[in-house]
């Protein structure tokens, strides 16, 4: 099976470092094994170590500096960060517009939309809008026998 | 980020120019991105020291949602970003 392409937001790339207290632990991880079997490339966006490192830092977390430096490393090393394009932007300020989202939720989406990618997130807000699903049910999608 | 000088065919770079022009992209992020996907899939080793470092810094800072704590400061920067 060829692999498929799945880009997956800042509320998903957390819950690959972090366990306690979080939801969808298990799917947000199983994504990193299809990922390792090369079932799925999967990137995420420049913007992804910004949002990461700011919520761990100024998010209730407050998680110290040099920790959240070693998560952005290691996020570094374990997947592609994608810059979104011209094209990119022009159709994320159209889909925050038509689903009334942040700009920074509809790059995920309009990145997603122009690699035919999955976008896999926790975020309400995307998931709401349908533009993105939640990574238990793309690994449902990724184990079903076909 | 490095700047690197690399030596291409003429016609090539005419074909990168033109795709990357077509994309909405440019000459760098085209060959980054072409450069990503030929690198393909990091090791499992690396893959999972990586995982491992990530999880021994976050592993005693306690319990949270990370959806709520991406959404909150999202919705922080959106907030400032319509004040400006």
């Amino acid at each position: 099976m060829p692999a498929i392409d799945v880009v997956s937001d800042a509320s998903v790339v957390l819950k690959w470092f972090h366990a306690e207290g979080e939801e969808e632990v298990e799917p947000a991880r199983a994504l990193l094994e299809h990922y390792t079997r090369q079932a799925i490339r999967l990137v995420v966006l420049d913007l992804t170590p910004y949002e990461v490192a700011n919520a761990l830092l100024r998010g209730r977390a407050r998680v110290a500096a040099d920790r959240v430096a070693v998560v952005l490393d290691a996020l570094a090393d374990i997947c592609p960060q994608v810059t979104p394009t011209k094209i990119d932007l022009r159709e994320a300020a159209m889909l925050a517009e038509r689903h009334r989202l942040t700009l920074y939720d509809a790059a995920y989406a309009a990145v997603a939309r122009a690699r035919g990618a999955e976008l896999v997130t926790l975020d309400e807000a995307l998931l709401k809008s349908g533009l993105g699903r939640r990574p238990s049910a793309v690994v449902a999608d990724l184990t079903r026998p076909t | 980020m490095a700047k690197v000088l690399i030596s291409m065919p003429d016609d090539l770079l005419e074909r990168i120019d033109r795709e990357a022009d077509a994309r909405g992209s440019n000459r760098s992020r085209f060959l980054q991105d072409a450069a990503r996907r030929e690198l393909g899939w990091p090791s499992g080793n690396a893959l999972e020291a990586a995982l491992t470092r990530g999880r021994e810094a976050l592993a005693s800072v306690g319990g949270f949602e990370s959806a709520r704590l991406i959404r909150e400061q999202r919705l922080v920067r959106d907030a400032g970003d319509r004040r400006r």
